[in-house]
């Protein structure tokens, strides 16, 4: 090959390659990943998904959300992991992540007024939410854990049910 | 034969330093601001349990996460290389620097059971701008020397303007795909559209986040969907038609936009990358853009020719 002809090899490999591997997931069926990506963030249907989360008792007994900071992280996806993740590993998972939560409500402003600290599972129609009414389809307390008070700090304890 | 001499023409024809300068000062500009505003979220990693993390791409070189000093390090250095990218300095020690930088730091932010899709058009952007030379003009220590010289015309680096637009178009087109094999057509109806729209403002409630109160308020008018599900697939799947030509890419660019403008709305989800226009410059003559703007507005300026006063009768 001529010296000349070099660089236009160069030049169609490296866009033509880019361009492949951007296209590649359509063949090979790859998992997501970075920065070849699948984008099929908005592709599924979602039904009526099951979320976990962590909510707060307060003193006067309503339920409090609370910001993804408190929970772990400063994105809201990556605080849904972070949830979904303990939950996955176990109850000395969930029981860290609750503790660390509860440490940190308890460090805040907001520590005083909140008592609890619940991760819950519950099932929503995504629809239902907001044209008929917020109320799950299924609800679990998997773990709670108290807001530790500097005089008497207590541990978490494993709940199968919500409180009434 | 003629067709592939066309396609020859196209991929591999010329393109002045002036549009490299220009993409490279856009993009680049754009990385820094977004790497600065970013910063917290970059090196929030440090506080994850190290049981989350889970690698992707260039990421998956290590196994456990990285000491806290490194991910803190590794942010700095990428927005001091983007800086020195964007000024034109040292270009061609920089440049692929910091593209690697930029891959590592977006890469690591991902590997934490949550990959993003906002930032992966900009990394692979950067990657081709770094694998030519684009500080030929507009870099900080020749901008003076270009003012007084012509343009020289550089054959060899079109292409990789060329590649640019290739993974935007590509990366549109496997997002439109992705909705036809997951869902079928029957995704251009609404339904999981508005779907998407609920289950992503319950996801935000339920981690006390900030959701669209215009989707969940839109939630009950059903018939809105169907269009707006019809608007945003074809923008996908019809995102070839934008290298057809500067008019076709103006449309297809613009279509774009309003697509990440509605998701913005919908979702409260931002698309910083494309809703900032800087996805879309490669399809664009950018020197002759700022040439005629800057001559519309030396005209402006100019002292309008005043008419001659007339001659007063004896």
């Amino acid at each position: 090959m001529r010296t000349a002809e070099r660089p236009r090899l160069v030049a169609y490999l490296v866009g033509l390659g880019a361009t492949a591997a951007v296209l590649s997931p359509l063949a090979s069926g790859a998992a997501d990943s970075f920065p070849i990506s699948t984008y099929t963030m908005f592709a599924s249907p979602r039904g009526q998904p099951t979320m976990f989360s962590v909510v707060a008792q307060a003193v006067d007994g309503s339920e409090q959300r609370l910001p993804p900071a408190l929970v772990g992280s400063s994105e809201v996806l990556q605080t849904k992991v972070l949830i979904q993740r303990s939950v996955e590993a176990g109850p000395d998972a969930m029981a860290g992540l609750c503790r660390a939560i509860a440490e940190r409500i308890a460090a805040s402003p907001e520590g005083n007024a909140l008592r609890h600290v619940d991760i819950v599972r519950r099932r929503y129609d995504p629809i239902a939410y907001f044209v008929t009414g917020p109320e799950p389809l299924e609800q679990e307390r998997l773990l709670r854990c108290s807001v530790p008070r500097a005089s008497s700090p207590e541990s978490p304890r494993r709940s199968s049910g919500l409180e009434p | 034969m003629q067709l592939l001499v066309r396609l020859d023409a196209w991929f591999y024809g010329s393109v002045p330093p002036e549009r490299l300068g220009l993409l490279r000062l856009a993009i680049g500009g754009y990385s820094v601001i977004y790497l600065l505003s970013r910063a917290l979220h970059l090196t929030a990693a440090v506080r994850y349990p190290a049981s989350s993390f889970a690698p992707v791409g260039v990421a998956n070189l290590i196994r456990d996460p990285l000491p806290a000093l490194w991910v803190y390090a590794s942010v700095a250095a990428a927005l001091v290389t983007g800086l020195l990218f964007t000024l034109g300095v040292a270009y061609r020690f920089v440049a692929p620097l910091f593209a690697l930088l930029l891959c590592w730091v977006m890469s690591y932010r991902h590997s934490w059971g949550m990959i993003f899709h906002t930032d992966n058009l900009l990394v692979l952007h950067v990657a081709l701008l770094a694998m030519v030379p684009c500080a030929d003009a507009y870099a900080l220590p020749f901008t003076r020397q270009l003012a007084s010289k012509p343009a020289i015309v550089e054959p060899r680096h079109g292409w990789v303007v060329r590649s640019m637009c290739l993974v935007t178009v590509a990366a549109y087109l496997v997002a439109g795909l992705a909705k036809i094999e997951h869902t079928g057509w029957s995704w251009a109806g609404g339904d999981a559209l508005r779907e998407q729209v609920a289950y992503d403002a319950i996801r935000k409630i339920e981690l006390g986040s900030v959701y669209s109160p215009i989707g969940t308020w839109l939630l009950p008018h059903t018939w809105l969907f169907a269009p707006l599900s019809t608007f945003a697939l074809a923008t996908e799947l019809l995102a070839p038609l934008a290298l057809l030509g500067v008019r076709s890419a103006a449309v297809w660019a613009a279509a774009a936009w309003l697509f990440h403008l509605g998701v913005l709305a919908l979702m409260a989800i931002a698309f910083p990358y494309p809703l900032s226009g800087c996805a879309f410059l490669g399809f664009f003559p950018l020197e002759r853009m700022r040439s005629a703007l800057l001559a519309r507005r030396r005209k402006a300026r100019s002292p309008r020719a005043t008419p001659p006063e007339p001659e007063r009768a004896a």
